[in-house]
């Protein structure tokens, strides 16, 4: 339907009318239109808005430079990148933000792959509970990581409690309590999940017959591994190396918790200090070229899937690879390498966050030094499960990560719809570009684009800053790509053909949705809500310049108490988003029937 | 400033004297103002503080009208006024506000507010307090372990500059809190005193790098790469924990030493020449074309009374700038007049040319 004949063009009247009947009966381009618009002024406006601020005078320096507000200036821009300070405020942080980006995501990808690869083709003991295990630091909020590390190596440094080894007699030196190793190794920890969950679906599609015509010419398992499957795995590889890049870049809790206290400076932390410090044209510039990274990166994904497609094509539906049978002498250290990533990346980090809850004084094992009271209270002070400010913060969590899922969700599935039916045209381009950015966007970018655009009022749209609603159009924005990606590939499998059987029986648009396609989408729709909800839960770097008091959430109230020295409070808070999370994961599992490998399929 | 501080002095012990008949003669201008309050049935008041719920629930006990306070930053509350103000939609009415340079270079001259001093309080509110009109004082003192240390280990701030001290300082970043560079500006303004109290410590005059002997600290300050935190919680938990060998040295609000007995900390206050800590004042505004006008001015007068001031000035180092309320029994000096000029008070005006350089000084220099 929308291959027009571009020989011979019908006169424009006709072309309209057909254009309109068109319209009526098949309502996916007005879906295409509304959603496109929408898209455009939540995401690209943002953009723009941020462009604006970096160029305008703010109030406070108009009046300083006599000049007036909003007059145009490229003083921040100079401040940024040639002042004497620029040094400290970008060139410093831009280094390390790269040699953090890089170490972390090497090591991401190492862990991910040989982890993928012990668990999908070997027999370590406990492969198939370790491919859930593995998962648990994804679920967990980016600082879950950063503070375990802090309860553990903090030392005399930092104000508040003391950390558990300083209790227990070991002052960890600074390189190892704060800096840039803590933050490569608990950034590496946090993301390897991803790495290690689409290496594994990569390794399980791959046909198995190619290894077997090898084996049976001879080759030996290692010559399998080199010239077959690594090859094949490097599209995966690219596309983990890209998305780990951008969180990374992005990332926000890991070092302010660890680097601020050695002065160790990302991008994502010198933005947030130039925000706070009141120089709102100097955090736009930084939001540019953070921004730029995320344009870049989507344009490097452009590429790759146009290039590496042919890869693809290799993966049919072959058997079940078997297992190899390691020897008793390769079992035994291969089992205790995946099994040791777990316990460093997820059970150490959260054992130590919930012994930190229990005890009294840090690092004194005595029993009389274990309490609930940081759950229940008393000491004279309110426990978790009584404290006001947890449970409103738990409240907007749920309310605003909830709302934003649910709206995620069906948005996700439109724009499914009108990609797959639309089919060619600009307009589904423009929507699956369009709607996969702000995945690839810094969450620290995205957040300052927001607030710029949403601080003040603009034409009929209110000034949101400060209220709920702004939270969740965030994280709708941010999270759509999850849901459009799962929109888009359910709808794939859904043929014209119900609808148009329902349309020849007269049936109307509404009546197809709620009655063809809903019943159909059911699944998708789980998997378009949880995933967003998911996120939207264990989200830092995305909110925490958007809150305001009374709009707290879990994850920006541990960040409040880790300020106060609370670590305890912090930690139990962070406990509270990893049982949410892993609960929602573990029922999209039973709902879905599927892994939340297939979710993500980056 | 010395000048200054003294003239307060004085001008406060006469005030003192007359202050009670004042109150009494005024009480018919004080009828007028409560009666076109209560007309106007509320207030909306935007503020720097969180306290300003407990000092609305009193009002509304008082005079039966409810206050609707919103704690923000200064930089939320001077963007919804300014917007409120040139949109011609004005929902404030009085705001209570920290940034005093961007309130004499922004609010005042653009006539987004405007100073108001209560007629009947006019006479014993300190000259310096008046315009803009100062509602609260916080006092940040330099403070020591005294499980450690039986004394304040230094006696002098340049000795803060020695090696011995060097990461040793625990303090807020000026990066994130603008009230480190108002001490900065107003060190700048004390470089004599500084330069006399080098000379007092080593014996032998300052040798200057920088323009002043104020920028000279400073700078000094910044390399010896004192620690820096966003809220001064953990800086009095970081000096005041038990059971350390070497602790440090801290500048955070005295209120933290209201904490010393919940928390169990060892903290006391340095006696340091040529100053001890800092003396931040917060103001208070009402909004031009306010909706309330005469409820936000009662507010205002009734901050300035002890039941008003009492959620603040309740804690320790914390004071009205009526010099007549009383303060919390704990406080060094029951007044600030008595803390003298051991407490460093920026000027507005100067910091607000200032702070963009102090800052970048700052950043260059703790590298």
């Amino acid at each position: 339907m929308t291959t027009t004949d571009r020989t011979t063009r019908p006169p424009l009247q006709a072309r309209l009318r057909l254009l309109l009947s068109q319209l009526v009966s098949e309502p996916s381009y007005v879906i295409g239109a509304v959603l496109a618009l929408a898209l455009a002024y939540l995401v690209l406006a943002p953009m723009a808005a941020v462009l604006g601020s970096a160029v305008q005078m703010t109030r406070m320096d108009a009046v300083r430079a006599g000049a007036s507000p909003g007059d145009l200036t490229f003083s921040y821009f100079q401040r940024v990148f040639t002042s004497p300070v620029a040094q400290d405020i970008f060139w410093t942080p831009l280094g390390n933000t790269m040699t953090v980006a890089l170490f972390a995501t090497a090591l991401a990808v190492l862990f991910g792959l040989v982890l993928a690869m012990l668990v999908t083709s070997t027999n370590i003991w406990g492969r198939s509970i370790l491919g859930f295990l593995l998962i648990i630091p994804y679920m967990l909020p980016s600082q879950a990581l950063a503070t375990a590390w802090i309860t553990v190596f903090k030392n005399r440094r930092t104000g508040g409690s003391p950390g558990m080894l300083e209790a227990l007699g070991l002052t960890p030196p600074d390189w190892l309590a704060y800096g840039p190793l803590p933050i490569v190794i608990c950034l590496a920890l946090s993301y390897f999940p991803f790495a290690f969950l689409l290496f594994s679906n990569a390794l399980n599609k791959i046909d198995t017959q190619l290894e077997e015509a090898a084996v049976t010419l001879g080759a030996r398992p290692h010559i399998v591994w080199r010239r077959i499957l690594l090859p094949l795995l490097i599209p995966t590889t690219m596309s983990v190396l890209l998305l780990t890049v951008a969180r990374t870049l992005g990332t926000f809790a890991t070092p302010y918790v660890l680097g601020t206290p050695v002065g160790y400076t990302l991008l994502s932390t010198s933005l947030y200090s130039s925000l706070r410090s009141g120089a709102p044209g100097v955090a736009a510039v930084l939001a540019i070229v953070l921004g730029l990274f995320g344009v870049a990166m989507l344009l490097l994904d452009i590429w790759m899937v146009r290039n590496w497609q042919r890869f693809i094509t290799v993966g049919g539906k072959g058997g079940k690879r078997e297992p190899a049978r390691l020897t008793l002498l390769a079992r035994f250290p291969a089992s205790a390498v995946a099994w040791g990533v777990f316990l460093i990346a997820a059970f150490g980090p959260l054992l130590v966050m919930f012994l930190s809850t229990i005890m009294r004084e840090p690092g004194v094992f005595a029993l009389s030094n274990f309490s609930l009271g940081y759950w229940t209270g008393g000491d004279g002070r309110p426990g978790v499960f009584n404290s006001p400010e947890i449970l409103l913060s738990l409240y907007n969590s749920l309310s605003i990560a909830g709302s934003a899922a649910v709206i995620c969700g069906v948005l996700g599935l439109a724009v499914g719809y009108a990609v797959v039916r639309l089919p060619g045209s600009w307009l589904s381009g423009f929507l699956r570009q369009v709607s996969f950015l702000p995945y690839l966007m810094p969450g620290m970018a995205f957040a300052a684009a927001f607030l710029t655009l949403f601080a003040v009022p603009r034409g009929p749209v209110p000034a949101l800053y400060g209220s709920i609603t702004l939270l969740i159009l965030v994280m709708v924005v941010t999270y759509l790509p999850y849901a459009s990606r799962s929109g888009i590939s359910a709808m794939m499998q859904v043929g014209r053909e119900p609808e148009e059987a329902g349309m020849v029986l007269g049936a109307g648009f509404f009546a197809r949705i709620t009655r063809i396609l809903g019943p159909l989408q059911k699944t998708a729709l789980v998997t378009a809500i949880i995933l967003p909800f998911i996120s939207g839960m264990k989200e830092l770097s995305l909110v925490v310049m958007l809150v305001t008091p009374g709009t707290e959430l879990l994850t920006t109230q541990s960040l409040r108490f880790l300020d106060y020295g609370h670590t305890q409070l912090a930690n139990a808070t962070i406990l509270i988003i990893g049982v949410v999370v892993m609960l929602l994961v573990l029922l999209m599992q039973k709902v879905t029937k599927s892994s939340l490998a297939g979710g993500l399929g980056g | 400033m010395r000048f200054n501080q003294a003239v307060a002095g004085i001008a406060l012990a006469t005030a003192a004297a007359l202050s009670s008949t004042a109150v009494f003669a005024q009480s018919a201008e004080m009828d007028a103002l409560i009666a076109a309050a209560k007309a106007e049935g509320s207030v909306v008041a935007y503020w720097h503080s969180s306290r300003v719920s407990k000092a609305g629930e009193g009002f509304e006990a008082k005079y039966g009208i409810p206050v609707l306070g919103t704690k923000m930053t200064d930089a939320e509350s001077t963007e919804k006024v300014v917007r409120e103000v040139e949109s011609g939609n004005v929902q404030a009415d009085i705001i209570g506000y920290d940034d005093g340079p961007r309130l004499v270079t922004e609010l005042l001259p653009g006539g987004f507010v405007e100073n108001y001093v209560p007629e009947d309080l006019a006479e014993t509110i300190p000259e310096s307090s008046r315009d803009p009109l100062v509602y609260l004082w916080q006092v940040s003192i330099f403070g020591y372990n005294t499980e450690r240390y039986e004394e304040c280990p230094i006696s002098n701030v340049w000795q803060l500059t020695e090696p011995e001290w060097a990461s040793k300082l625990h303090m807020l970043d000026p990066r994130l809190r603008s009230t480190q560079i108002q001490a900065f500006s107003a060190i700048e303004d004390r470089a004599d005193g500084l330069a006399a109290a080098y000379e007092e410590l080593y014996g032998k005059p300052l040798e200057l790098t920088e323009d002043n002997a104020g920028l000279e600290f400073i700078k000094r300050l910044a390399a010896s790469k004192p620690i820096l935190y966003n809220e001064d919680v953990e800086i009095a938990a970081a000096v005041g924990a038990r059971g350390q060998e070497a602790p440090p040295l801290g500048l955070y609000t005295l209120g933290r030493h209201r904490e010393i007995e919940s928390k169990n900390l060892a903290l006391g206050m340095c006696p340091l020449t040529p100053f001890q800590g800092i003396n931040q004042p917060s103001y208070v505004q009402v909004v031009a074309d306010a909706p309330h006008p005469n409820a936000a001015r009662l507010f205002a007068h009734y901050l300035l009374t002890e039941e008003g001031a009492a959620p603040w000035t309740a804690d320790l180092g914390a004071y009205s700038s009526n010099p007549d309320l009383t303060s919390n029994a704990g406080n060094p000096f029951p007044n600030v007049a008595e803390w003298g000029d051991s407490l460093l008070v920026s000027d507005n005006a100067r910091v607000a040319e200032r702070r963009g350089d102090l800052l970048d000084f700052w950043i260059t220099n703790n590298r």
